[in-house]
C-alpha cells in the first residue's frame, strides 16, 4: 500500500500553532477526529513513547508514534510548523514536519513498521522538506505523497 | 631574632621567587623543575646565596613527604575517564615499560661507566620513572593540545609509574647492602610491597571516603585536613606493614578523587596547592643540595648515561611493551621522546646515600646530571616534536573569564556545569526560552568576553560564551548535548530510521510500541540486555540484534549506555 492512500486530506494541517511539544502533540491529535476520551488516551501513551527518547529524528522532521486501542486501523496525519518548534531531537533543531502515525495493537495486515519505514525513507530524501515547505494546500501534500513517496 | 626568622624570610623568598618564575616556564620551553632547582642552585653554596646544605637524612625526610604529597594529589586528580581510555597502556609503560627501562639503562650504565652490575641496574631505577606531567605544562604554555589516547596514556603513566621506580630502586639498594638476596626473596619482597600497598592504598582510600561522608566537622577548613591525614596514613600504614607506601598514597588519591566526597573542590584545590608547594620546596632543596662544581666532574658520565636513555632504553621499552597497542609508529615516537625525568629520579637517588652505598655520590650527582639535562633537551623540544610526529590538535580555546563552583559540604545530588558553546552546537544563536531544557536544570550566568549576561528568556546565546548550568546529575548528559557541536554535518542525509531511546526503558515497553519481540524478561531494561549482551565489548557504536530490531549504544558512559539508538529492521 502506498503512503497516499493513509492519508486524508483532513489529516494534513499545515499551519500548527501550538507551541510546545505537548500541544504539538495534542493539535496532531485532533487531525484523527476521535472523541475527547480517546484524545486524552492517545495524548498519554504517545506522551510516554516520547519520553522514553524523542522521536524527533533529526533534519526538522519529527515522526511521533504508537499502538493504541482508541484506533482500529492504522491512522496517519501531517502537521506543519514553518517556524519550527523544540522537539528535543535528536540533533537538537526545531522541527518543521510532523508525522504522526496511530496503529491498533492489533494488525491484521501488520502495516505499522513497514509504514514507519516508509515515512521515514520518504522524509530522509534530501529535496522533501524543501517541497513541504513550499506547498500550500492539503491536496497539494497528498500529490507530493504520490509522486515522491515509496 | 630567632635563627627560625632568617629561615622563614628566605624560604617565603624563594618560593615567590620559583612561583614567578614558573610562568616563564611555558614561555621558554624549559619544565618548571629546572627554574626552581636553578634558584636552588643559585642559593646554594657555590652560587650567590651561599647556602651551604648537605645533609642528607633531613633532605631524604623532606623529600617522602613531598613525594607523598605529589603522588596523592596525582591520584586525586586523575579521572576515571582517562583512566578508562588509556590504562592499558598507561599500566603496561607503568610497569613492563619502566622494568625495561630500567634494565636496559642500568645494562648501559654498567658498561659505561664500568660500575657493577647490580649499581648500574640501581642507576637505571632511578632514573626509570618519567614525569609526564612536566610535559603538560610546557604543552600548555604553547598552546598545544594532545590527542585524547595519547594524552591520557601520559597522565596515567606519569601518576602510576613512579610507585615501580620506587620498588626497584629499593629492591637493588636492599640487595646491595645485603637485606634481599636475589632469587626468591627478591621476589617475596617484590609481592610484598605491591600486596601490601594496593591493598593498603584501596583500603584506607575507602575509609577515608567513607568517615568524610559521615562525620559533621565544624569548619569547612577541616575537610582537606581530613583528606590530608587520610593521604599522610595510606603512606605511613602500609610503609610501616612493609608494603609499597608510595603505590598506597596513589590509589588512596585515586580512590577518594574519584568517590562523592564532601566539599570535593575545595579539597582538590586545597591539595593541588599543596603539591606545588611541595614540589617547589623539593627542587629548591635539591637545588641547594647539588654541587655545581662536582656535577661538572660527572658530565662526560651523566651524559653517556642520558644518551642511552633517551635514545635507547626509552624507545625501545616503549616500542617493545606497546607493540600489542595499536600505536602507530609516529605515536609511539612520541611516547618514546616524552621520557621526561623529573623530581623522583633526584629523591631516590639520595636512597642510596642514606642507606650507605658505598656508590651513592656518585649515583647522585649522575642522576642529577641526567635529570637536568633530559628537562632540558626534552623539555624544550618537545612542542616541535608533538607537531612533527602530528600527536597534537590546535587548541583556541580561552580559559574562561570566571569560574563558578560549589562548595558543598554535604553530598548534593547536583552540580554546576560550566560549558563553552560550540559555534555549532544546537543552543549556539537561540534564545534562552527556546532551549529545551529539562526541569531540573538552569542556567545561572553567561560569562561574555568579559561581561556577565544575566540569562533571561530572551537573552540568546552566542557561540563562545560560557554558560554555567545548575542541575540535578541525572540530566547531564541532556544538557551536554544542548552545548556539544552537532554529531554530523546538518546536510547529510538520514542514513537510517534510528530512534533513539534512553537505556532505562523496559524491553516490554519497546515490545508493547511495537509490537515487536525483543528478550524473554520483559523487565530488564535495553541498557542491562545490552551490557549482558556485549560485555567488554560494551563502547559506543556497538551492536546487538534483537528480534527484528538493531540496537546501538550511542552514548556510554562509566561503563554504562545511557542512550540506545533503535532500528527497527525492515523486511524489503
Amino acid at each position: 500500500m502506498k503512503l497516499r492512500q493513509l492519508f486524508t486530506l483532513e489529516g494534513v494541517n499545515l499551519e500548527l500553532k501550538a507551541e510546545t511539544k505537548d500541544d504539538i502533540l495534542k493539535e496532531l491529535i485532533q487531525l484523527l477526529d476521535l472523541d475527547d476520551k480517546s484524545e486524552t488516551i492517545l495524548f498519554k501513551t504517545l506522551k510516554r513513547r516520547e519520553n522514553l527518547g524523542s522521536t524527533g529524528i533529526g533534519k526538522g522532521i519529527a515522526i511521533p508514534h504508537c499502538r493504541s486501542l482508541v484506533v482500529n486501523r492504522l491512522r496517519l496525519a501531517y502537521g506543519r510548523k514553518p517556524e519550527g518548534a523544540d522537539f528535543n531531537s535528536i540533533d537538537g533543531e526545531p522541527v518543521h514536519n510532523f508525522f504522526l502515525i496511530v496503529a491498533p495493537p492489533l494488525e491484521v495486515s501488520n502495516q505499522y513498521l513497514p509504514v514507519l519505514g516508509k515515512i521515514a525513507q520518504f522524509a530522509k530524501d534530501p529535496d522533501i522538506p524543501t517541497h513541504l515547505q513550499d506547498i500550500s494546500t492539503p491536496q497539494e501534500f497528498l500529490d507530493l505523497l504520490e509522486e515522491k513517496a515509496p | 631574632m630567632y635563627p627560625v626568622d632568617g629561615l622563614i624570610f628566605i624560604g617565603g623568598a624563594l618560593l615567590l621567587l620559583a612561583i614567578l618564575s614558573s610562568t616563564l616556564s611555558g614561555k621558554v620551553g624549559v619544565p618548571g623543575l629546572v627554574l626552581f632547582l636553578g634558584i636552588g642552585m643559585l642559593a646554594g653554596e657555590e652560587g650567590i646565596g651561599r647556602i651551604a646544605f648537605d645533609n642528607y637524612p633531613l633532605a631524604h625526610a623532606i623529600g617522602t613527604v613531598a613525594l607523598v604529597l605529589i603522588l596523592f594529589d596525582g591520584g586525586l586528580q586523575t579521572g576515571w575517564r582517562s583512566f578508562r581510555a588509556a590504562w592499558k597502556p598507561a599500566v603496561t609503560l607503568s610497569t613492563a615499560g619502566v622494568l625495561a627501562t630500567a634494565g636496559l639503562t642500568g645494562l648501559a650504565a654498567a658498561w659505561l661507566l664500568d660500575l657493577p652490575l647490580l649499581v648500574g641496574l640501581l642507576l637505571g631505577s632511578i632514573v626509570g620513572s618519567t614525569d609526564a606531567a612536566a610535559v603538560f605544562s610546557i604543552l600548555r604554555g604553547q598552546g598545544l593540545h594532545l590527542k585524547e589516547r595519547i594524552a591520557a596514556t601520559l597522565e596515567i603513566e606519569s601518576g602510576s609509574n613512579d610507585p615501580m621506580a620506587v620498588l626497584l630502586t629499593l629492591a637493588c639498594v636492599s640487595m646491595l647492602i645485603g637485606d634481599v638476596e636475589p632469587g626468591w626473596s627478591l621476589v617475596g619482597f617484590f609481592v610484598q610491597q605491591v600486596v601490601i600497598g594496593a591493598a593498603g592504598g584501596v583500603a584506607v582510600g575507602w575509609a577515608g571516603v567513607w568517615i568524610s561522608n559521615r562525620v559533621s566537622l565544624t569548619a569547612v577548613g577541616l575537610y582537606p585536613a581530613l583528606v590530608l591525614g587520610t593521604g599522610l596514613l595510606a603512606y605511613g600504614l602500609p610503609a610501616y606493614l612493609g608494603g609499597s607506601g608510595f603505590l598506597s598514597v596513589y590509589l588512596a588519591g585515586l580512590v577518594m578523587g574519584n568517590a562523592r566526597v564532601a566539599f570535593k573542590r575545595g579539597i582538590l584545590l586545597a591539595h593541588d596547592g599543596g603539591a606545588w608547594i611541595a614540589q617547589i620546596v623539593m627542587f629548591i632543596m635539591l637545588g641547594l643540595l647539588a654541587t655545581p662544581s662536582r656535577l661538572v666532574d660527572v658530565a662526560v658520565e651523566g651524559m653517556l648515561v642520558a644518551f642511552a636513555l633517551m635514545f635507547v632504553a626509552r624507545p625501545l621499552a616503549v616500542f617493545v611493551t606497546l607493540a600489542p597497542l595499536r600505536f602507530s609508529v609516529r605515536e609511539l615516537t612520541f611516547l618514546s621522546w616524552v621520557g621526561l625525568k623529573g623530581a623522583i629520579p633526584i629523591i631516590l637517588a639520595i636512597y642510596p646515600l642514606v642507606l650507605g652505598v658505598p656508590e651513592g655520590a656518585l649515583l647522585f650527582n649522575v642522576v642529577f646530571f641526567v635529570v637536568l639535562l633530559s628537562a632540558l633537551t626534552q623539555g624544550w623540544s618537545i612542542p616541535p616534536v608533538a607537531k612533527w610526529t602530528g600527536v597534537w590538535e590546535a587548541l583556541d580555546r580561552p580559559d574562561p573569564p570566571i569560574t563558578l563552583e560549589i562548595n558543598s559540604v554535604r553530598h548534593l545530588d547536583g552540580d554546576i556545569v560550566e560549558y563553552r558553546v560550540e559555534p555549532d552546537a544546537p543552543a549556539a544563536g537561540r534564545m534562552v526560552r527556546e532551549l529545551a531544557f529539562p526541569e531540573s536544570a538552569l542556567i545561572a550566568m553567561i560569562a561574555r568576553e568579559d561581561e556577565i549576561v544575566p540569562p533571561r528568556g530572551r537573552t540568546r546565546i552566542q557561540s563562545d560564551d560560557y554558560v554555567f548550568v545548575v542541575m540535578k546529575s541525572d540530566v547531564r548528559p541532556v544538557v551536554d548535548r544542548m552545548f556539544a557541536p552537532r554529531p554530523s554535518a546538518p546536510s547529510e542525509p538520514l542514513t537510517v530510521l534510528e530512534l533513539p531511546m534512553d537505556a532505562r526503558t523496559r524491553v516490554g515497553d519497546l515490545e508493547d510500541f511495537y509490537g515487536i519481540h525483543l528478550d524473554p524478561d520483559p523487565e530488564r531494561t535495553l541498557g542491562e540486555l545490552m551490557s549482558e549482551r556485549l560485555g567488554d565489548e560494551l563502547e559506543e557504536g556497538a551492536e546487538i540484534l534483537a528480534g527484528e530490531i538493531r540496537l546501538a549504544a550511542r552514548r556510554v558512559a562509566a561503563g554504562k549506555v545511557e542512550m540506545v539508538g533503535v532500528e527497527i529492521l525492515l523486511e524489503e
